[in-house]
């Protein structure tokens, strides 16, 4: 069933136009996040000088920031270093700043402006990808693992196991969310691994739910008693056929909550609690945008309409996921 | 057929009922809502619209410990002396004359006769003994004033026009802190409530030239003229504080003309206050206060108990650059602790300049150098990697951290940066958890005595905690307090300041002057030594 | 019936006591506490040193020195006789601080969810009825894209460009009421507080739109496919009756369910909006009093929030299973 299943899935979801640009954005974005630092870097991929061949930007990948001894200090993008050197498409780092270059608009220069410290929007921009893109991925990850196990475990065995899982669920929910992300966020120190712990610790009720409810919902059904009728008590089976029906709905919740996570982060970031300088991040870009917003607009509308894009797409796939998953269109194949 | 058509005609006709009914809503409302700017009424020539970016938590000055109270009581409440606004020397306020012991150690005030408190009762010796009995009291929440009153004995009344501070110690400042003690008015706190939550926190009555009107909390303050004032009436006749959480909200409502009043940060008074129409409305004005910033080494932490490591780290840091670029050249680079335009400022000492090759042989001498080829310094097998820990609230701590992070990681220092919120922030320091950090220290009063931050018993529990301790230092801040003799503490100020400059606990950074737009709806609006005082302004004619 | 309420009233308390109890442990365990805040700012900002003395005569003061189930005991033992203690912030009751937050957070989320219904559901119908026309898609794309621009860049933007000097001056910057208003009648003061308002509730309703507009095609959808609404047309009923009195009634049910579980929501605020716009409700009062580690009046809004909440999600299942009578009670716990 599965594996048909699936197939008729997608080919429901190619269907629609948007999502696939969706799932394109998505991809691409992924890919820039990835690549990061091989897009934008202060140092050239490779520079060839009197004979010999240097790779600083993989030298310093591999060895974690560190410099041929020979061109230790040396900013190739000057002029007097002669040689042949082949530089990223964005030749800046996201953290090296210029302060002659302080809040400046789009130009030959800086492509996408400066922020106030003078560091390139564009460089920073391609690395505030990572921040969104492993957020959303790893925090929702991180729920839906928990909440499918938790879930499962609540509606398989049901009575008091589930009595007591169904009661931390509700404490979770209605636990204001704001105020123990803080709290968390205040004993661990706020960083990108905190952030998202707090979102996957909150979140998994959701998820918890909705598979509670399938098990619930197929506890009942025929095949189950029937098999069980035959002697199959075997909970592996069960689990088998039980989980795969979870799975849908949790895949368009998962779907949505990436999108949600990249929000909360950036809501995080806006209120001073996210990611630690100078790692970028779009929510803090944004937020330290605030001060200039009547002059920098490049400031303000690059990373918000970054985010937009991003949450679009996400919104999108999983919107599509939503109906292509629908029984009833698939039945109508 | 017939069905089709009206299914589709029906539908038609209730889709576009339903976007005219919204269409017209809607423009119905914007008309109404544009058109109504012209009913609204003028605003009060006379009254004064000030800027407050958090709500003070009580206006009752014993317990009150924020910025935004200090603000407005000062317009409200008095106290026995005040200081001159240009010169800083003391001046009657509430005292008419005051009698110095010969051995300094009491103080005689003699109170001025006929001050009435804004709701008509007289203000005598009894006011200022309660007071001073309520902050000493421990079930009150005055922590933050006890500290500064605890080398007084006993405050007691002579007669009902006259008190009388006892000393144990003599102490230069002594007149100025006694002298200026809140001072609250016994006959309405006393009525056997808890002090601390007394119902004139929320209503203070004082014996200044304003009287408080109203709170309305989350929006705004009121206050008006006092009119049993005693003093020269001023001008302005209702002073209105704003409670604006967002700053730059704030900035949009002083271009608008709601408020008219506010400090600029550095990069509003270069680039975002310079058009032709913002200086026809609001002067620009810049005065330097005593208030400087610093980053501050933990001497306890293994890396900065070496003063050499300490001075490579100053010289490291280009303060001129960041000073020139980030803060548009607002402000000075500062070697020590003091006013720069006071008198125990030593301007003979030149700052540190920036020299990351006179760094790299100093840490060498200290025992740092890469010794393993991996970009990194380190010292017995011991990496040099550090954490900033600074408060979230603090743009310029983030900004000053990441330029650090920068430059240090050139010299082959790794240097991460915490960056936590305000209460946690706070614990850390006072725990002393911290490798360094970014903090400023303000002094509105011009004190100079060091001995909080500086003097080596403040290192457990105090002031003191990045653990400066120097003998010498000690010796000449316990000295100081005992001299009388201004010229002759001055000099004395000026050795800690050569030992603070060779010793390097903080890397000082800069004393950033107040930049404050104020509307030109008011005129004779003078900078004093002191800042702004606008019980002097008046109002501009209009035509 | 009883049975049921009253089983699920005990559990209720049961969830409740939980919740308070984690909220005052979370409290008491985060770093820094009122008294470290309040001499602190002293301390870090003024020259003052506090002596250890003085910091623990204010912690006694604050019944902070007590160990965390002291200190809890206590709070409980004030709180089933419904006194909720003081703000430390100012000594006011805290009963009191919450009263002048709640109305304005209340009025904000009750404007806001009116002007969620009166868009979304007549958006909703014609989207189903006009299904896969042109409407259906330009309205879905639309109200998409209104669903994935972040709260707080828009929030700025309409700051920005529609109420300060710089741009349009359509509206004031924040804040409920205009200066004149405490002197004006109360028709006037009724539009000036109207005109304030204007702006935040845009922030707060355009993204939810979709929602709602979606839920609403989808269950008209559901109804309209069935067999008696065919039998209605058939019948001769004119369309309009078929849309209104059949199929909309129908699809009702859901939506006053739904309406149960937003009811918890109207008495929380949003921090973001109520920041960007100065304005006074719960949600500054929640994120201040966490800052500030003010601890009885974070126990009351979580209190209250909780208990909202859990009455919330008791509504909304009576509600459901009253209206659809095979939905049994009893497997919903």
């Amino acid at each position: 069933m599965k594996a048909g299943y699936w197939r008729l899935v997608w080919r429901e979801f190619r269907k629609n136009r948007l999502a696939m640009g969706g799932l394109v954005m998505v991809i691409l974005l992924i890919l820039t996040a990835l690549c990061a630092p091989l897009i934008a870097n202060n140092r050239p991929y490779i520079y060839i000088t009197g004979g010999k061949v240097y790779l600083p930007l993989f030298y310093g990948l591999i060895f974690n920031g560190a410099e041929y001894p020979e061109l230790k200090g040396k900013d190739l993008r000057k002029k007097e270093y002669k040689g042949f050197k082949l530089f990223p498409p964005v030749a800046y780092s996201y953290s090296e700043y210029d302060l002659n270059y302080i809040v400046t608009p789009p130009s030959s220069k800086h492509l996408l402006g400066t922020d106030e410290q003078g560091r390139d929007l564009l460089a920073r921009m391609i690395y505030g990808s990572r921040v969104s893109i492993f957020i959303g991925f790893i925090a929702v990850f991180i729920y839906v693992a928990i909440g499918i196990i938790i879930g499962s475990i609540a509606g398989y065995y049901g009575g008091w196991i589930d009595m007591v899982i169904s009661r931390v669920i509700e404490v979770i929910m209605c636990f204001p969310t704001f105020f123990l992300i803080l709290t968390i966020l205040a004993l661990w120190g706020p960083s990108l691994v905190s952030v998202m712990l707090v979102i996957g610790v909150t979140s998994w009720p959701g998820i918890a739910r909705i598979v509670r409810g399938e098990f619930l919902r197929l506890r009942e059904m025929d095949f189950v008693i029937a098999s069980k009728a035959i002697g199959a008590v075997d909970p592996w089976i069960i689990f088998r056929h039980i989980l795969p029906n979870a799975l849908a709905p949790v895949l368009v919740s998962a779907t949505f909550g990436i999108a949600s996570t990249i929000l909360i982060e950036s809501s995080l970031s806006f209120l001073g609690f996210g990611v630690q300088p100078p790692t970028p991040s779009w929510g803090d870009i944004l937020s330290q945008s605030r001060d200039f917003m009547d002059f920098a607009w490049w400031l303000t509308f690059i990373p918000g309409f970054a985010i937009f894009i991003t949450i679009t797409a996400y919104n999108l796939i999983g919107d599509a996921l939503q109906d292509a998953m629908d029984p009833k269109s698939l039945r109508r194949k | 057929m017939t069905m089709t058509r009206l299914f589709n005609h029906a539908n038609y006709m209730t889709e576009l009922k339903i976007h005219i009914r919204l269409l017209s809503a809607i423009s119905g409302l914007l008309f109404f809502f544009t058109g109504c700017s012209g009913i609204f009424p003028p605003k009060d020539p006379y009254t004064l619209n000030m800027y407050l970016g958090a709500e003070p938590d009580t206006l009752n000055p014993i317990i009150a410990t924020d910025a935004s109270s200090h603000a407005i009581n000062l317009r409200i409440y008095e106290t026995l002396v005040d200081r001159d606004y240009d010169t800083l020397d003391v001046i009657p306020m509430l005292a008419e004359r005051w009698e110095i012991s010969h051995d300094k150690l009491r103080f005689r005030f003699f109170l001025k006769k006929g001050v009435y408190w804004s709701d008509g009762v007289e203000f005598t010796a009894d006011d200022v003994v309660y007071s001073y009995n309520k902050i000493m009291d421990p079930k009150v929440a005055s922590a933050q004033l006890k500290v500064y009153y605890i080398d007084i004995k006993s405050c007691r009344k002579i007669n009902k026009y006259t008190v009388e501070f006892l000393y144990a110690r003599p102490y230069y400042l002594a007149l100025i802190f006694c002298g200026g003690m809140p001072i609250v008015p016994k006959h309405i706190f006393d009525d056997g409530t808890n002090f601390n939550a007394q119902k004139n926190g929320r209503f203070p009555i004082g014996t200044g030239p304003y009287r408080f009107e109203q709170w309305d909390t989350g929006k705004k303050i009121v206050l008006v003229r006092n009119g049993l004032y005693r003093g020269k009436k001023p001008v302005i006749r209702k002073v209105v504080y704003k409670i604006i959480f967002d700053p730059s909200a704030a900035f949009q409502m002083l271009k608008k003309g709601d408020i008219d009043v506010m400090g600029l940060r550095e990069i509003e008074w270069e680039r975002q206050t310079n058009s032709e129409r913002f200086h026809k409305n609001f002067y620009k004005l810049k005065y330097y206060l005593s208030t400087y910033s610093y980053i501050g080494w933990n001497e306890a932490r293994g890396f900065f108990a070496d003063r050499r490591v300490r001075l490579a780290m100053t010289l490291l840091l280009n303060r001129k650059d960041i000073l020139d670029k980030l803060l548009f050249g607002l402000g000075k680079i500062v070697v020590g602790p003091f006013y720069i335009f006071g008198k125990s400022y030593d301007h003979d000492i030149k700052p540190w300049p920036y020299d990351p090759a006179k760094a790299e042989a100093l840490l060498e001498k200290a025992g740092w150098a890469d010794h393993d080829g991996d970009g990194v310094l380190d010292k017995d097998g011991k990496k040099f990697s550090f954490t900033f820990t600074i408060s979230s609230g603090s743009r310029f701590a983030e900004r000053l951290g990441s330029i650090m992070k920068e430059n240090l990681s050139k010299a082959g220092i790794r240097m991460d940066i915490n960056k936590f919120e305000w209460a946690v922030f706070l614990q850390k320091i006072q725990g002393r958890n911290f490798d360094a950090t970014s903090l400023g220290w303000s002094d509105p009063d011009f004190q100079d005595d060091p001995y909080q931050i500086w003097h080596s018993s403040q290192i457990k529990g105090g002031s003191n905690f990045i653990g400066f301790s120097n003998r010498e230092a000690d010796r000449i801040i316990e000295r100081a307090r005992l001299e009388f003799n201004e010229k002759k503490r001055i000099r004395m100020y000026h050795r800690f300041q050569e030992i603070l400059h060779y010793e390097q606990p903080y890397t000082f950074l800069f004393t950033t002057p107040a930049l404050v737009a104020v509307s030109r709806r008011f005129t004779n609006v003078k900078v004093h030594t002191r800042g702004l005082n606008f019980l002097e302004w008046q109002v501009k004619k209009t035509e | 019936m009883k049975k049921y309420l009253a089983k699920r009233a005990l559990l209720m308390i049961l969830t409740l006591f939980l919740i308070t109890l984690l909220s005052y442990t979370i409290i008491r365990i985060a770093p820094g506490d009122y008294t470290t805040l309040k001499l602190g700012m002293q301390g870090a900002l003024k020259t003052g040193s506090i002596s250890s003395e003085a910091i623990e005569q204010e912690r006694k003061l604050y019944g902070l020195d007590k160990p965390i189930i002291v200190g809890y005991a206590d709070w409980l033992a004030k709180f089933v006789r419904l006194d909720f203690g003081r703000s430390r912030k100012d000594g006011r009751p805290v009963l009191t601080r919450i009263g002048e937050a709640l109305p304005i957070t209340l009025i904000l989320n009750a404007i806001s969810m009116i002007i969620i219904y009166i868009i979304s559901i007549p958006m909703g119908i014609v989207s189903a009825v006009k299904k896969d026309k042109a409407f259906d898609r330009v309205s879905g794309v639309f109200l998409f894209i209104l669903y994935s621009l972040p709260h707080f860049w828009i929030g700025l933007i309409l700051l920005l460009y529609m109420s300060s000097g710089e741009y349009l001056n359509l509206f004031p910057l924040g804040g409920i009421h205009s200066d004149w208003a405490a002197h004006a009648g109360s028709i006037p003061r009724l539009l000036d507080f109207c005109w304030h308002l204007v702006l935040p509730v845009i922030t707060l309703t355009y993204g939810e739109f979709a929602f709602l507009a979606r839920y609403t095609r989808a269950t008209m959808l559901e109804v309209i496919n069935q067999q008696y609404i065919m039998t209605a047309r058939a019948k001769g009923l004119a369309e309009k009756k078929v849309i209104f009195v059949h199929a909309f009634r129908n699809s009702l049910i859901p939506l006053i369910t739904l309406m149960a579980t937003l009811l918890p929501g109207l008495l929380g605020g949003t921090v973001i909006v109520e920041s960007i716009f100065s304005i006074p409700g719960m949600g500054l009062l929640a994120y201040e009093s966490i800052l500030s580690r003010d601890i009885p009046v974070i126990m009351a809004i979580t209190t209250i929030s909780a208990i909202l909440t859990l009455l919330g999600i008791l509504v909304a299942d009576i509600m459901y299973s009253l209206v659809d009578p095979r939905i049994r009670l009893e497997a919903k716990i």
